[in-house]
């Protein structure tokens, strides 16, 4: 058949693709196509196939491959929307992934709290080794910060700024954390040090300046949730670096992969987890709640969170592998 | 950039994903010039958003200043995200010069890809001005910076379409001959896309191009465009 009788038998044909596919471009991304739409989408298909085997023009086949890409796109949308899976991700399936991450988990808690705890030990024997971390100005800063009775100085407003200035900073802390972990896990792992030595100092110095109570009231509730979000950051990062490092039977590229898919359903969880830091921290820890509440509901909180890693969904987890 | 799967010749980007339907998509992976102009653009609207919002936000005192922090957030981290998910692919910038995000199965990207090649831009931008994104880029055929390569994804050329009533370039109505010697099919391509383009091509460089068949043809110049012009009809049906 020569070219011109090709396109002049299926013209019609043609024109009602065309004319379905600009329907379904102009509407929404999840509007389900026309019944007939796979069907007509198949036969340009074949009609693509048919004019590359038969030598038609370039134009023709460019054409016919424009049209097929379109439908394409259309008909193969991902799977998945997030709207479905949420209640599932939190109940069972994000306490589940950071369980069978636990030895992960270990090792970026040895690299966070690590240092906190040793610069405890360190500054409450030599005091003024805080100024080999921190500027002195930094310290004064931070002291006149914690001087303060908690909840003087600061209205409703200033809540509502803390509360996204803590969403902006904690949330590109921990988004960072991840990304560095392409890097072999190197970039995850010296951010976590990072932080871990600025807390320490910070904490240390504060609580043997005598300033614990203000210090401590205020950290301990928001912290049950970032402390440990920044952590799950850096095991979604180390777990990309881990992968690239021992790819066991996998190439390395398929195993980066493999970790980027885990890794990225980790980080939605610690998004979550830090917005509900960043309200804790801009409307609780800073009210003027008397010290005992705040210890109390603290104490509450880290061990609602330890007791969610540890518990949460653990007869659920083998209902599916976790999509 | 004939669809018939890349053979030894093969010495463009094309990138062949066969579809569930048994045929291929040629997909053009595009390079890092359009894309890193694709990303100036997408800097100025963000720059711009965030001055308009700012001179808007500025006038509600600390509220406002709370929502240009959160805006900073939305658009410095999930701009490209939510472009990509829910705008077929592509950002504003992305738009502009026909590029959009695909899996490498040819499939429109999801939130999970899309969350990870745009979180790791960060590296890709180390150690400056996203040197590690264009050294991955020219280190494969597909053109992926390292976030692509985690993701599975790239950014394709859309595919162009030459012109809407499907029977692409028509040539213009002539005289009509059939070729001398059996052609095949490749050989009557070869001629079909020197008719088609000839329209775009001044007569000076048709008629050196068609010399080039001068043996086949039996003329030189123009006389031998005009022949090449003829076979072409007949060879694709029109009717004189």
């Amino acid at each position: 058949m020569k070219q011109a009788q090709f396109v002049a038998s299926r013209q019609q044909r043609w024109e009602r693709y065309q004319r379905q596919l600009a329907s379904l471009q102009s509407g929404r991304r999840t509007a389900a196509p026309p019944a007939d739409f796979p069907a007509q989408y198949r036969r340009l298909c074949n009609d693509l196939a048919v004019a590359i085997s038969r030598g038609y023009s370039l134009a023709l086949v460019q054409q016919l491959q424009a049209w097929v890409q379109a439908g394409h796109a259309r008909l193969y949308q991902p799977r998945a929307t997030l709207r479905g899976n949420i209640a599932a991700f939190f109940s069972h399936r994000f306490p589940a992934q950071v369980r069978a991450e636990w030895r992960l988990v270990a090792l970026c808690s040895l690299l966070f709290f690590g240092p906190i705890l040793w610069l405890f030990w360190y500054i409450g024997s030599t005091p003024e080794f805080v100024y080999r971390v921190l500027s002195p100005d930094m310290v004064a800063q931070y002291e006149q910060m914690y001087a303060r009775e908690p909840g003087s100085g600061r209205g409703a407003e200033d809540d509502v700024f803390m509360f996204a200035f803590y969403i902006m900073n904690n949330i590109g802390v921990a988004l960072r954390t991840f990304a560095g972990g392409l890097l072999f896990g190197i970039g995850s792992g010296v951010i976590l040090l990072f932080n871990g030595v600025m807390i320490g100092a910070v904490a240390a110095h504060l609580t043997f300046e005598g300033l614990h109570e203000s210090f401590w009231s205020f950290v301990i509730g928001h912290g049950a949730l970032e402390l440990p979000a920044i952590v799950l950051a850096g095991v979604a990062g180390a777990r990309m670096g881990l992968n690239l490092l021992l790819p066991g039977r996998l190439s390395r590229l398929a195993a980066l992969r493999q970790a980027a898919r885990q890794a990225v359903r980790l980080l939605y969880g610690v998004m979550a987890m830090l917005l509900l830091a960043a309200g804790l921290e801009a409307f609780w820890s800073a009210s003027a709640a008397p010290v005992a509440v705040k210890y109390g509901v603290g104490a509450l909180l880290w061990l609602a969170v330890i007791a969610y890693f540890l518990l949460a969904g653990r007869h659920a987890s083998h209902l599916d592998d976790g999509r | 950039m004939v669809a018939q799967s890349g053979g030894p010749t093969a010495i463009d980007t094309r990138y062949p994903v066969e579809t569930p339907d048994g045929i291929e998509l040629a997909l053009h992976p595009a390079g890092p010039v359009p894309r890193a102009l694709a990303w100036l653009i997408d800097l100025l609207i963000r720059g711009g958003i965030m001055i308009a919002l700012g001179m808007v936000l500025s006038l509600l005192g600390a509220a406002g200043m709370a929502l240009l922090v959160l805006a900073w957030f939305v658009i410095n981290w999930w701009y490209p995200v939510l472009f990509e998910v829910l705008s077929g692919g592509a950002t504003p910038g992305k738009k502009a010069f026909g590029l959009r995000v695909l899996h490498e199965d040819g499939t429109p990207v999801g939130w999970g890809p899309s969350v990870v090649r745009n979180l790791l831009r960060q590296v890709d931008f180390l150690p400056a001005a996203y040197a590690a994104g264009l050294v991955s880029m020219l280190c494969n055929r597909r053109f992926q910076r390292l976030g692509d390569l985690a993701a599975g994804t790239l950014v394709v050329y859309n595919a162009t379409s030459t012109n809407a009533s499907g029977d692409g370039g028509d040539l213009a109505p002539g005289r009509v001959e059939a070729p001398p010697l059996p052609l095949s099919p490749d050989e009557q391509q070869v001629i079909l896309s020197f008719a088609e383009r000839s329209g775009k091509l001044n007569p000076e460089r048709a008629g050196e191009l068609a010399s080039l068949l001068s043996p086949l043809t039996a003329s030189h110049g123009a006389d031998s465009a005009e022949r090449l012009l003829a076979w072409a009809r007949w060879i694709k049906g029109t009717a004189t």
